[in-house]
């Protein structure tokens, strides 16, 4: 029996010279190539429909030792074909067509939106900004006592009045992250806030604050890199962790969905 | 992959796999039409994977 397959899309940019890319070994191990469309090159590869199709997939995404393997496969398609250009707009994760005449034909009906996203993000890069505050997590605020007296209620007072106070102190860090964000923005092409990532997620015990991320001109990359650093300098209750660059992932947005 | 392990690659330098899947699963240049699968129909329910993903849903649904 002939195994199913579909196409696989990490990626589209411009000019790119598929021979440079076929050593790389895409999600699943079929090499990668590139479709074109008039000056436009997608970076693919063929995958299995046994391990990449739709209930194989619904499957596959709930294992995430498959997840990783996946998106770090993919992230390094990516990288590599961003190196060979100044534009490409990276897909999302298990971006799959049912034909290579599928995803070309998308391509070019998308050719206006896709060559306007291009654009946006020509000679930019994608760098991820966090600050942890070491703030305490909340604890869960006690119930009010049921009959107002006895001697739990002056306990019950106390511990209302602490975690009053551990509140206002998290609003102002909010406050100061939020004013943190927008000194960053100074000079950035464009910018997006995520939401901060789970304690348990982040390995950090520290609270996330801020999970940002920003659009650099990479000829403006070392002006970005000292801005950080005098915001280190001006928010000492903050640690702040640059990381990148990323292509840009974040911003490679088709106008039209 | 464990939770551990994922938390050691966000410790040790090594690309994050939260900070990868924040961006591959929620942004990216999303084509819909003719895809296979619609990364928004999946009920993904692994509890490690859970809150990944729904701090990407709640990111995009702000959009």
């Amino acid at each position: 029996m002939v195994t199913e397959t579909g196409t696989y899309v990490y990626a589209v940019g411009r000019r790119l010279d598929g021979q440079l890319l076929s050593e790389l070994e895409g999600v699943g191990g079929a090499p990668i190539r590139t479709i074109d469309h008039r000056d436009l090159n997608a970076v693919v590869s063929t995958v299995d429909l046994d391990e990449f199709g739709e209930s194989a997939l619904r499957k596959n995404l709930e294992n995430l030792d498959w997840v990783e393997q996946t998106a770090r496969r993919h992230d390094e398609i990516v990288r590599r074909a961003a190196a060979i250009t100044t534009a490409l707009a990276p897909f999302r994760l298990v971006t799959i067509y049912r034909s290579e005449d599928a995803a070309t034909n998308r391509i070019a009906e998308l050719y206006d939106d896709l060559v306007l996203a291009l654009d946006r993000i020509d000679s930019r890069s994608e760098w991820s900004v966090k600050a942890f505050s070491q703030g305490q997590p909340l604890p869960a605020a006690p119930a009010a006592a049921a009959d107002g007296g006895g001697p739990g209620a002056a306990y019950l007072e106390r511990r209302r009045a602490e975690i009053r106070e551990l509140q206002e102190a998290a609003s102002d860090q909010q406050v100061l992250a939020d004013q943190l964000f927008w000194e960053l923005t100074h000079g950035v092409a464009a910018t997006r806030r995520l939401a901060p990532q789970d304690r348990r997620l982040s390995g950090r015990s520290a609270n996330m604050a801020l999970n940002a991320t920003f659009l650099v001109d990479d000829d403006r990359s070392t002006e970005f890199f000292q801005l950080v650093d005098d915001l280190r300098a001006r928010y000492p209750s903050f640690d702040i962790e640059v990381n990148g660059p990323w292509p840009p992932y974040s911003f490679a947005v088709l106008d039209k969905p | 992959m464990t939770l551990e392990s994922a938390q050691q690659s966000a410790a040790t330098g090594e690309t994050s796999l939260v900070d990868l899947l924040d961006r591959l699963l929620g942004k990216g240049v999303v084509i819909s039409g003719d895809v296979i699968i619609s990364l928004a129909d999946v009920d993904l329910v692994r509890i490690q994977l859970s809150a990944v993903i729904q701090s990407v849903r709640k990111e995009m649904s702000s959009l």
